[in-house]
């Protein structure tokens, strides 16, 4: 007979779950509602976070111009700069921003994966995320969704996918 | 499975950990405004992890690239230790749905895995299914957390449908859609 212990099976039920369901509380529509209540509060600074965001990343990807092979350990700090753009662009009503970051994203990771690093293709993904977290081509969100994206994700399929650890 | 109708979030006490500040800010106002009284936030893996040892937390969201500790090992962690926040639910954050964080996230006791970028439909969509579903908690030699041999069998709140696909940016390769990553989260296999 085995001396191991045997698996312990109790109630998960927990305070969180005494108090959720007491009387009182929010609708899921009173949620959304209060939610997007804040986020437009917060909205206005959104693009000036971006703007700050998307300076800090250019530096990080500056360390990486010019070197090859390219520092895993560069491309992992671009990499983090770039989701942490890609993080937010949806939540705060800018899905186009949320879409190039994430391009950006498997770009990089392309890069980290073995392919050999593309200044080119680094720059036109900045440049589009330049163009789309300019409030001044706040208007032209569609036309770039439509147009600008099916051409980053041919930038990208030039680099072939690699089955990377995405955790660093 | 059902979702109450209402949640009742006063007097709870919720732990955001994120290494992005402003990412920080908007998950902790969307709780804010749901009503959650105390919300704790942590940008590194430890400030995460000590929170855990010197409060109650009722619910708790980790990215899993957390610095230093990232939110599977504080995840693991908690769920071993015994005490009053040891079978909280944890809900991992992540920007990449592939099928190996998923399954990693499950492996640890998480509660459930969530995709980034959150909304707020999505927030409380996933805290009243984990307050509707409080599974059974498990602990043996090489788990702690809670029942994975749990069928997933109706959810129907955010990213179930195949159109929800993409709410979380977009979807490529292996990354899986938040309806696939309920399903895996929260079965054995």
């Amino acid at each position: 007979m085995s001396d191991a212990p045997k698996a312990q099976k109790k109630s998960g039920a927990t305070r969180f779950h005494r108090l959720a369901k007491r009387e009182g509380g929010i609708t899921l529509d009173e949620a959304i509602r209060r939610a997007d209540e804040f986020v437009s509060t917060v909205k206005p600074k959104y693009l000036d976070w971006v703007a700050e965001d998307v300076r800090s990343l250019a530096t990080a990807l500056a360390a990486l111009s010019g070197h090859a092979p390219a520092s895993p350990k560069d491309l992992d700090t671009a990499f983090h700069g770039a989701r942490k753009i890609r993080d937010l662009g949806t939540t705060m009503g800018y899905p186009v921003i949320t879409i190039v970051a994430s391009s950006l994203c498997d770009l990089l990771e392309r890069f980290k994966g073995g392919n050999v690093y593309s200044q080119p293709a680094i720059d036109t993904h900045m440049s589009s995320l330049l163009l789309v977290s300019s409030s001044a081509y706040d208007d032209l969100q569609q036309t770039v969704k439509d147009d600008l994206l099916p051409g980053l994700r041919r930038v990208v399929d030039r680099f072939p996918p690699t089955e990377t650890p995405r955790e660093s | 499975m059902t979702k109450p109708t209402k949640i009742n979030f006063s007097g709870m006490s919720a732990l955001v950990a994120d290494a992005n500040a402003a990412f920080l800010t908007i998950i902790a106002g969307m709780l804010y405004e749901f009503g959650v009284s105390n919300i704790t936030r942590a940008t590194t893996g430890e400030q995460a992890l000590h929170q855990f040892s010197v409060q109650q937390i009722d619910f708790a969201f980790l990215d899993c690239f957390l610095p230093g500790i990232n939110g599977f090992d504080i995840c693991q962690r908690v769920r071993a230790t015994p005490g009053p926040n040891q079978m909280v639910p944890i809900l991992i954050l992540t920007s990449h749905a592939q099928r190996d964080n998923v399954v990693r996230a499950r492996d640890v006791g998480a509660s459930m895995v969530m995709i980034k970028p959150i909304s707020g439909s999505m927030l409380f969509d996933r805290l009243a299914w984990a307050a509707e579903n409080a599974r059974d908690f498990i602990m043996c030699a090489n788990y702690n957390g809670p029942d994975r041999r749990y069928k997933n069998e109706s959810f129907s709140g955010i990213g179930r449908r195949e159109t929800d696909k993409g709410k979380g940016g977009e979807q490529r390769g292996s990354s899986m859609s938040q309806a696939e990553i309920d399903k895996l989260s929260t079965s054995f296999s």
